[in-house]
């Protein structure tokens, strides 16, 4: 790397500042989600949110183990179908993109706003549930929190496209097909693995939109053992809500989950990706940096 | 290169071996709803067996001799799934086979959801037989033609149903005259009446001259949460919390079938459709908690919170000592069974009143156009109105599981603490509910007076649904005007002099007048009929 | 015939275009299925809904299903707030992101920048539900964080976030940056991760400073994303995050005017309704508003420099 001028120092310097500060910003909410789903109703009115609560209590994750074995499974069922929803969906769109970045063969112009429009204009969910379940029915399987909406997204389309067009010197495409070289062989031989910063960006993207989506499993899954863990919460923070705004209900009789509970509940959907995503994170970091284009 | 080369393959792989495992789940999932018919069939005939050995045992049980129909009836929960919900409907088949010859099949969802799933549901054209609409409007699903008309089938198919209304229960959505679209699920307590709900050894403290059922004015009322803060100034008045609607807990008003954003008759004795918002009422309500709130009795966050405050009765902060509410004997009841018996009294702002239903406050049953035998519907909807073990079926669960009887005679239970039922009380004719309650001689002798009182004292409007189709642009800006200022105007956490005026003015801007002239209109021509 | 032409006479390698189209193959489909299909759903705009008869064969009834937008007046601040905070959004978001992606860039510790990556990319795994209860723990002025522990022993009195306007502009900008910064700062980082090392060796040998190298090098080598992602945040002006909008202002209608959105007006007109036709209605309208925008800044950038333009 040679010698370090002084402004170079200072860039690392000022990067860390601002990332600490960045991290801090980031965490300290996070904390703060950890400690308020460890207060009880009593103490959060009395005391107030705190960093470092006096009394700790531990009744909103009791309240959520009682159903551990469905906790436990719509976890399964949520990384089944992230793992694979992302590799299905980087195949697509990798795929679709790369053909997408040949400006040579004709209609690919026309394709490519043929990709871009539903960015803009969807039918609404009434009739995207109709086509699902009437023309391809999806309901109560896994197919039902893979296929829809997430498959194919118009904007990760663009940035794999973008990135191969701008990106991946020409001239390595060029030389290829002087060789012979198919288009299916180019695009695993040499854009896949030149395109590796692009496609951990995207994967990572993907997966996360797959493992936050509850929409899917809400329309199409009636079978609660196809529950996401995304969808379980979601459904609990919903009618919470909903019940605070209804006090004519009959509340009473129910257990409403309260302020802890909600806090319990997204801790328990966060940590696991906090945990495991520095793993990840590993081939995410290797991917981007042997797939820097040399040359 | 050959070890990408290796990984693509084992990715592609794995891939393959992902779409094969889907594949396969769903071949799964055919085979185990086939075995699950099956099954039900084996179960059907099985329980005609039974069926025939109990016909013979007692020989009064009407059998049902024709085709079994198989109906699909949506059952909302508050957030996951009822996992007793497969017992239960066993239960239930084995009575309405018998009874009614139906079988039901349950679709569950959650309350927050229904509205949507029920627009998707039907535009999908998938069978719903019964539809529970609850707390939102009938009227769009009307206009939409997303619903049946019931008269004929209640004539033909609902012998009970049509028996209730005689008796001059509110099962109706509307006059029978204007056409019956939803039946109300009847409630332990008909009509209204806006409380002050006390613990009584907090009132007796105050030694304040009222008890238990009096009638108050809005004065004394806030002389009673004035008298309860100064001894306990942690106290918060319970209630004034969120965005439900509870300003009009302090006078008698009547929305005529719709919601109030299209006006309503304030008083019993009145045929003039006004703006609530704008009616003296309102204002000394509005008055009232802005009081409150400038001295600390209601919280700041009133208006932003999500949590009710009433379960924190439970958890003993004691800022819950006072509560607003609709004090109905049986809601009341189990606020007590909360706070381990502590008694409640409840000190009344308006009469027991009984205005014309509306599904916004309540729900109604309803048979969707995509059901599959809309006869086979009534037939089941009727004996939710009529059969003690149905309703109690669906909405206390099963005996010895989620409840236990205490006197099976007199029909009291007491819920189980292991495996209680989360339902609303929905399902039919509730008036057949088991009873949770110690003392349920009191409580039977409290809901028949409240209820007596609410029948006999109907306002100039019950039976009348407003048709608010030609208004329908109108509603809808005024309905977002006011989500926009009811919640902190109602919750006293904004400034009177200068925010309810915009509140007016903006309410006039968006047609409120328009509608309630429409509204007027349509009334009069009704009560012209009468 | 204008592509032979175009290619100089080069003809077309057709074993080349039917792979290529082999290759498209499960995106249009996947396509077709997933968004073109779907599509016929617009026209419930313009239709009085029967379900009865069915979505397709309800009748028309022109632009009637649009009425509740115009009916108050109101539209106009709505549609303000809407445009601008997107506008603010967009210049914010961008600046942040390429700013933090730069500097995450030049960090060598593995082990820092695997903390603070993870760290950043926290709050945007969350939802905005518990986003949402987050900022009310600290903003709440009951039990909130700032006003019991830094405002009340300061000052002796509390805020009342949920009630005064002032705050929100502010806050809303906040929390935006706060959860997204994550997810676009990584957007970035890809691009300039994909820069070759050579421009900078280069550079350096030419005696370039850091920032030399930065205006010289990365940035221009970012305009191509700069400008996709704005083309695409510009179709997307009239929408927004219903969550953040909705959810994290708890619906305080007291703040409504500097925080209500198309959004969130639509929702809470709609609450009681459940009409399907008038919210549709309003989708169209933004998403017609969007394309008229896409269309014109396309236009706009293929004028000016037009191997940018995304179309």
């Amino acid at each position: 790397m040679g010698v370090k001028s002084t402004q170079d120092k200072i860039f690392i310097v000022a990067g860390h500042i601002v990332m600490i500060l960045l991290s801090v910003c980031a965490l300290a909410p996070f904390w703060l989600m950890v400690t308020s789903s460890l207060m009880d109703n009593a103490t959060i009115l009395t005391e107030g949110y705190s960093f470092f609560p006096k009394t700790i209590s531990t009744d909103a994750y009791a309240y959520i183990m009682k159903e551990w074995q469905q906790i436990a499974r719509a976890y399964g069922v949520t990384v089944l179908v992230t793992v694979a929803g992302t590799i299905l969906s980087l195949i697509m769109v990798s795929m679709t993109a790369y053909i997408l970045s040949q400006e040579d063969i004709p209609g690919v112009k026309i394709i490519f706003i043929l990709v871009l429009i539903p960015m803009l204009f969807n039918g609404g969910i009434v009739s995207s549930y109709i086509i699902y379940t009437n023309v391809v029915d999806v309901r109560d399987t896994l197919f039902a929190l893979l296929v829809p909406n997430l498959m194919l997204n118009g904007f990760n389309v663009i940035l794999v496209r973008n990135y191969m067009k701008h990106s991946v010197p020409m001239e390595l495409q060029e030389a290829a097909q002087i060789d012979g070289a198919g288009l299916l062989y180019t695009f695993l031989r040499i854009m896949m693995p030149l395109s590796k910063p692009i496609m951990a960006t995207v994967g990572l993207l993907t997966a996360i939109a797959y493992w936050n989506d509850w929409t899917n499993g809400l329309y199409f899954v009636n079978d609660s053992r196809l529950y996401s863990i995304q969808l379980l919460l979601n459904q609990i923070n919903n009618s919470a809500t909903f019940l605070a705004s209804h006090s004519e209900l009959n509340i009473a009789k129910a257990d409403i989950p309260t302020g802890a509970v909600r806090m319990a509940v997204a801790v328990i959907a966060i940590l696991p990706i906090a945990i495991a995503y520095p793993f990840f994170q590993k081939y995410f970091e290797s991917g981007i940096t042997m797939g820097a284009v040399k040359g | 290169m050959k070890k990408k080369v290796i990984s693509t393959i084992l990715s592609l792989c794995l891939v393959g071996s992902l779409l094969c495992g889907c594949g396969d789940k769903e071949v799964d999932n055919v085979q185990s709803s086939d075995n699950s018919q099956g099954n039900v069939t084996e179960e059907s005939s099985a329980g005609t067996n039974e069926e025939a050995d109990a016909a013979d045992s007692n020989g009064e049980v009407e059998e049902w001799e024709g085709e079994i129909s198989h109906i699909v009836l949506t059952w909302l929960t508050d957030a996951s799934d009822n996992v007793y919900m497969d017992q239960i409907v066993e239960q239930v088949n084995e009575i309405s086979r018998k009874k009614a010859g139906v079988e039901i099949e349950v679709r569950q969802v959650t309350v927050f959801d229904a509205p949507s799933a029920y627009t998707r549901w039907i535009g999908g054209q998938e069978q719903v037989d019964l539809m529970l609409v609850a707390y939102t409007g009938i009227s769009p699903y009307i206009q939409m033609s997303m619903i049946e008309p019931l008269d004929e089938l209640i004539a033909e198919y609902g012998p009970h149903i049509a028996a209730l209304h005689e008796e001059g229960k509110p099962i109706y959505d509307t006059d029978p005259a204007e056409g019956i679209y939803g039946l109300m699920a009847l409630p332990v307590n008909y009509g209204i009446g806006g409380a002050l709900q006390v613990y009584t050894d907090v009132l007796e403290e105050t030694e304040l001259p009222y008890k238990d059922g009096d009638r108050l004015t809005l004065e004394q009322v806030d002389e009673v949460v004035r008298a309860v803060y100064a001894l306990h100034p942690e106290t918060t008045v319970g209630g004034i919390v969120g965005s439900a609607p509870r300003g009009t807990w302090g006078a008698v008003v009547d929305t005529l079938g719709t919601s109030i954003a299209s006006g309503a008759l304030v008083g019993v004795n009145s045929t003039t459709v006004v703006n609530y918002f704008e009616s003296e009422e309102y204002q000394a309500y509005l008055k009232l908690v802005r009081g409150w709130y400038e001295d600390g009795i209601v919280i700041k966050d009133a208006a932003t919170i999500d949590v009710t405050l009433a379960p924190s009765i439970v958890d003993g902060t004691g800022r819950c000592l006072l509560n607003l509410n609709d004090a109905k004997p049986d809601l009341t009841e189990n606020y007590e069974l909360t706070v381990n018996g502590r008694d409640i009294s409840c000190l009344f702002m308006t009469e027991k009143y009984l205005p014309s239903p509306s599904s916004t406050e309540n729900g109604y049953w309803t048979i969707p156009v995509t059901s599959g035998d809309p006869a086979a519907a009534m037939r089941f909807l009727d004996l939710m109105y009529s059969d003690k073990d149905i309703v109690n079926l669906l909405t206390m669960g099963i005996k010895d599981l989620n409840y236990y009887f205490i006197d099976e005679e007199n029909g009291v239970i007491q819920y189980s603490t292991e495996n209680p039922m989360w339902a609303m009380s929905l399902y039919g004719n509730n008036e057949l509910l088991y009873l949770a309650s110690q003392n349920y001689q009191e409580l039977k002798a409290q809901n028949d007076a409240w209820n007596k009182e609410a029948l006999s004292n109907t306002t100039k409007g019950y039976g009348f649904c407003y048709d608010s189709s030609a208004m329908i642009s109108q509603i809808t800006a005024i309905d977002a005007v006011l989500n926009e200022y009811r919640g902190a105007l109602e919750c006293g956490s904004v400034d009177l002099d200068t925010v309810y005026p915009e509140f007016i003015k903006k309410l006039k801007a968006n047609g409120i007048d328009e509608v309630i002239a429409d509204k007027q209109a349509q009334f009069n021509a009704w009560l012209a009929e009468q | 015939m204008s592509i032979l032409t175009k290619k100089k006479g080069k003809h077309i390698r057709w074993g080349r275009v039917i792979m290529a189209y082999i290759m498209l193959l499960p995106g249009l489909l996947y396509l077709l299925i997933n968004n073109y299909l779907p599509m016929y759903g617009i026209t419930i705009a313009f239709r009085q809904l029967d379900f009865k008869k069915g979505i397709l064969k309800s009748p028309f009834c022109g632009l009637k299903n649009f009425k509740f937008l115009f009916v108050s007046g109101s539209l106009g601040p709505i549609m303000r707030n809407t445009i601008l905070y997107n506008l603010v959004f967009m210049v914010l978001g961008t600046i942040f992101a390429i700013a933090v992606a730069i500097l995450f860039n030049e960090l060598q510790n593995k082990v820092a920048k695997k903390f603070y990556q993870t760290s950043i990319l926290f709050p945007y795994l969350m939802s905005m539900v518990v986003v949402s209860s987050l900022v009310f723990n600290f903003l709440s002025a009951d039990s909130g964080f700032i006003n019991n522990s830094i405002i009340e022993p300061l000052t002796g009195n509390t805020i009342s976030f949920y009630q005064e306007k002032k705050w929100w502009p502010f806050i809303l900008t906040i929390v935006y940056l706060w959860k997204g910064i994550g997810f676009s700062m990584v957007l970035y980082l890809s691009t300039i991760l994909g820069i070759s090392k050579d421009y900078y060796e280069a550079a350096r040998v030419d005696g370039a400073t850091k920032w030399q190298q930065i205006t010289n090098i990365t940035l221009p080598l970012l305009k191509p994303m700069v400008i996709t992602m704005s083309i695409l945040n510009i179709s997307k002006i009239c929408t927004s995050d219903f969550g953040l909008f909705y959810q994290v202002p708890r619906n305080s209608g007291a703040i409504y005017s500097v925080t209500q959105t198309l959004d969130t007006y639509v929702y809470n007109a709609l609450m009681n309704q459940n009409n399907i036709s008038m919210s549709s209605a309003a989708s169209v309208m933004q998403a017609f508003i969007g394309f008229v925008l896409v269309i014109g800044s396309n236009m706009i950038i293929r004028r000016i420099s037009a191997e940018d333009a995304i179309f």
